[in-house]
């Protein structure tokens, strides 16, 4: 079997506060978690459920307080490890007097391409996201749409093996989310990783083929899409089954978080 | 060469957003409204007329080119982390070290740049009003220059630790106590009780001497240049408190949550 493509092992972050840092919150309990190489991974949560967190050690931004993270078997927090990757936050505000071209250009030099090489890649980001003809505008003429679609060329125009999407469809019209949707099926079909975190269950249930659902820093399910909907679309449509899957166990985790608070 | 690469592409990113940036505009008209003043002024005798001159640019140029220096630093990476921008940096097989010498390099080559067209004025209004250059002006502008470098490196290591404006603040005060580190404490270290001499030895060895850099007495009254090997000492005690601080720059950038 081959190595896993993001793998999360044991994976703890306090963050400390107040004087002298002695009082620390346990964002996450020690996640585990491993993506398959080529496979679409859908990462849900309530807010604050230590989603960005994770996000964060994932691409070496924070570092754990205990566990570690790792890229096709490599620590992230090497840079080399981080050409393997392609990262698109969920809001980024670009520099308005760049172009598209600019920026994605910027970007592919950052990750390692050379000057003939990167003008080539960015053309083929551009392209791949539907914005040939705008490739040349300054990026203070963008829509939020186009911007994302911006934040996704950068982030493919190295050909990373691996895709963190955070949000990738967020405040984005329908039509928006239609067109970031296909490009991920896209990208997909092309042999990506893609780990893709997201409030929009019907995305998820469109797009992924396994996912996990963290709650309180903890990861309470963890699978395949497909047979942990199998249980659930025997009373709910396959389109509600998610969200009754993803309701269900927060709201168990919640009544579980109670009743111990209550017996403490 | 990647690393050279990595250092140019965000040296040359923050330039071109540092020279948007609204505060380096004003301070060109600060500087040439002094000019201006100066160069209108009719009263005095030739010798007073010049020390005037002299004491104005010595005063201005300074103050303008660390206001200058710290605003342009102050704000690029808190802006980087606001932005996301900086996420995706990091994203890149980029290291972090990289992000401060290349982010120093650029407001560097802004404060520079800057420093040179603000000099530039000066010495055409000196030039206009057909005033004596002193012989010490490429000394101490040199010196200026160092110090320019010095609040660069200052700024960057405090936009680690706090928010722009307070780094600003913190900034501009030191630019006015640091003339007075060494004059004040010198005394202090000899002849006092250790209790006493241990946090004045601290706070004198811990903090550059900002006096060093200030060669307003030699170009007000045209005093003679001392030779450049003289200068060599200050210059190395600016370059190298410009690295220490850059360095530490690099390692607490290396340990934080961004």
């Amino acid at each position: 079997m081959s190595e896993p493509a993001i793998q999360c092992v044991d994976v703890v972050k306090d963050y400390r506060g107040g004087l002298g840092g002695r009082q620390a919150y346990r964002a996450l309990h020690g996640i585990s978690l491993a993506v398959p190489q080529g496979q679409v991974f859908g990462f849900l949560g309530p807010n604050g459920a230590g989603k960005t967190t994770a996000l964060k050690i994932l691409l070496s931004f924070i570092r754990p307080t205990s566990g570690a993270a790792l890229l096709f078997g490599r620590s992230t927090q090497e840079p080399a490890t981080r050409r393997l990757l392609g990262y698109l936050p969920e809001t980024t505000t670009y520099p308005e007097y760049l172009t598209a071209r600019e920026a994605v250009m910027f970007y592919a030099r950052l990750s390692g391409l050379a000057r003939g090489t990167a003008a080539s890649a960015a053309a083929d980001a551009l392209r791949t996201t539907g914005l040939r003809e705008d490739a040349d505008r300054p990026l203070k003429y963008f829509s939020k749409g186009m911007r994302q679609r911006v934040g996704l060329a950068q982030a493919i125009v190295h050909q990373p093996a691996c895709l963190v999407l955070d949000e990738p469809a967020s405040g984005l019209d329908p039509l928006g989310r239609r067109e970031i949707r296909e490009l991920i099926t896209h990208l997909r079909a092309q042999g990506l990783t893609i780990f893709f975190s997201s409030h929009e269950l019907s995305e998820v249930e469109a797009i992924c083929d396994t996912i996990a659902i963290l709650h309180r820093g903890r990861i309470l399910v963890q699978g395949a899409l497909a047979a942990l909907l199998a249980s659930a679309t025997e009373h709910h449509s396959r389109a509600a089954a998610l969200e009754a899957l993803f309701v269900n166990t927060i709201r168990q985790d919640d009544h579980a978080h109670e009743s111990v608070s209550d017996r403490a | 060469m990647t690393t050279l690469t990595n250092l140019y592409l965000i040296a040359h990113e923050t330039v071109r957003s540092a020279r948007r940036r609204r505060h380096l505009p004003v301070m060109l008209l600060a500087v040439l409204a002094s000019a201006g003043i100066c160069c209108s002024m009719e009263f005095f005798g030739s010798v007073h007329y010049q020390q005037f001159f002299f004491h104005i640019m010595m005063l201005v140029l300074p103050l303008v080119t660390v206001v200058v220096a710290t605003l342009t630093t102050c704000w690029v990476l808190p802006q980087q982390r606001q932005d996301h921008t900086l996420h995706l940096i990091l994203a890149r097989p980029v290291a972090r070290w990289q992000v401060i010498i290349g982010t120093f390099l650029g407001v560097a080559v802004t404060s520079v740049m800057a420093f040179f067209v603000f000099t530039a004025i000066f010495l055409l209004s000196l030039w206009w009003r057909a005033v004596v250059f002193p012989p010490a002006l490429l000394h101490a502008v040199t010196l200026l220059l160092v110090q320019v470098l010095l609040f660069n490196a200052l700024a960057l290591l405090l936009s680690l630790l706090t928010t722009p404006a307070m780094t600003a603040v913190v900034c501009l005060l030191y630019y006015f106590l640091g003339q007075l580190i060494q004059p004040t404490l010198q005394p202090v270290l000899a002849g006092t009780p250790w209790l006493v001499r241990l946090p004045a030895w601290c706070a004198f060895f811990a903090t550059p001497h900002l006096n060093y850099f200030n060669l307003t007495m030699p170009v007000v009254h045209q005093w003679p240049a001392v030779s450049w090997f003289m200068l060599v000492p200050t210059i190395t005690y600016g370059v190298g408190w410009t690295a220490l601080l850059l360095l530490a720059a690099c390692g607490l950038f290396r340990r934080c949550d961004v």
